[in-house]
């Protein structure tokens, strides 16, 4: 069987502090996500990106191994498989593409504060899309007609121009792509505070 | 087992609806006798939502209106659409779940090993056994600094603070030093 990712033996360090990171990350997914859950909040993934996205860049700083992002993400989401509530396998496939788009960018192309906001800016496109694409898997791509179709008779019938329409929903993914630079900005503060941290105890 | 599993997802998705809605019968009849509680999906909410929205209002505002029930028209082509919509979406949830119930951790240990990754058993331990621990940590942390003064001055230096004692000190000056070079 074809091996996808090469990572061979871990320095201590990195075997701790990537369980550390994977441990936060996945009692994140389980308290707030169980809460979420439960509490029937809309935007519940983009709240959960948000706190993936944290995660995932202040790990960086941290971690100082090619697939470190991957094996984080892999980790949390086998948490997630088997502590969490409800169907599983969605947050599974999520945290997997969330920890692959901040291993491309954080760890192939360079860690800044620049790459940490594109990060968090290209996780929560993927978190938009996420759901879209999930609904055309279980219910096929026919869904889309119908919600376009669902949309298009309930602003007729209120009155609503196509113009407020379309700037209503463009709203949503540039308050998406906002949230997820702030969030990515934070990671990265939180990040060199913990490198501060490191060198004030040597 | 998870072979036909794929089989019937892969069905599911592939297959026209006029073949899927009976498929789905079959099959839903067929996963009961394996595991009866797949059959809890019924209690859901959500799936009422879904079945109100892809079966009963979506006849009602696509396709031609061909068809009448209580005063109420609808497309027929579109009910059946909608109808095989619900059937593939419930045997996809209803798929994932008991392939999910009937894998356990070894089996997802053994698939990532298998892929590479040679460290995710130590790593899922250690995480395991960290995870108590976090808790208190954060707590611990928490009651330090009170003020929400603190909090509002430096979230950042607070979150790291909450994170710095559980992580491994040593070893740490490569990613230190290769940290701030990317900096400059």
């Amino acid at each position: 069987m074809p091996q996808l990712l090469k990572i061979e033996k871990l320095s201590e360090s990195n075997l701790v502090n990537t369980a550390v990171f994977a441990a936060v990350w996945g009692l994140m997914e389980i308290s707030i996500g169980t809460f979420l859950h439960a509490s029937k909040i809309p935007f519940r993934g983009a709240i959960m990106s948000l706190a993936a996205i944290l995660i995932l860049v202040s790990a960086r700083s941290v971690l100082n191994y090619k697939g470190s992002l991957i094996m984080l993400g892999i980790v949390t989401a086998t948490f997630r498989l088997f502590l969490g509530v409800g169907f599983n396998i969605t947050p599974f496939v999520a945290i997997l593409i969330e920890s692959l788009i901040a291993e491309i960018t954080l760890n192939r192309v360079g860690f800044n504060r620049i790459t940490s906001v594109i990060t968090g800016a290209a996780i929560m496109v993927y978190t938009l899309l996420h759901g879209l694409i999930m609904q055309a898997v279980f219910l096929g791509i026919d869904i889309y007609k119908v919600y376009y179709e669902l949309v298009l008779s309930f602003t007729n019938k209120i009155g609503l121009s196509e113009n407020v329409v379309i700037i209503a929903l463009l709203t949503v993914p540039v308050i998406h792509l906002i949230f997820g630079a702030v969030s990515a900005s934070f990671g990265y503060s939180v990040g060199r505070q913990i490198q501060k941290l490191m060198e004030n105890e040597k | 087992m998870k072979y036909l599993i794929g089989l019937v997802v892969l069905s599911a998705i592939i297959l026209p609806t006029k073949i899927v809605i009976p498929l789905s019968i079959f099959v839903m009849i067929f996963y009961t006798t394996i595991d009866k509680s797949l059959l809890k999906i019924f209690r859901r909410k959500s799936i009422y939502f879904l079945f109100t929205i892809v079966v009963i209002v979506q006849p009602m505002i696509m396709g031609e209106q061909n068809n009448q029930l209580f005063g109420i028209t609808f497309s027929t082509e579109s009910l059946i659409n909608g109808l095989g919509m619900f059937c593939r979406a419930i045997v996809i949830i209803s798929s994932i779940t008991l392939l999910n119930r009937r894998t356990n951790r070894e089996n997802i240990k053994a698939f990532w090993k298998r892929r590479g990754l040679e460290e995710f058993d130590n790593v899922l331990h250690k995480a395991e056994e960290i995870l108590p621990n976090i808790k208190s940590e954060f707590n611990k942390v928490r009651n330090e600094n009170t003020s929400i003064r603190t909090l509002l001055k430096n979230p950042a230096e607070l979150t790291a603070k909450m994170i710095y004692p559980l992580l491994h000190k040593s070893e740490n000056l490569i990613a230190n030093n290769r940290f701030n070079e990317e900096i400059k």
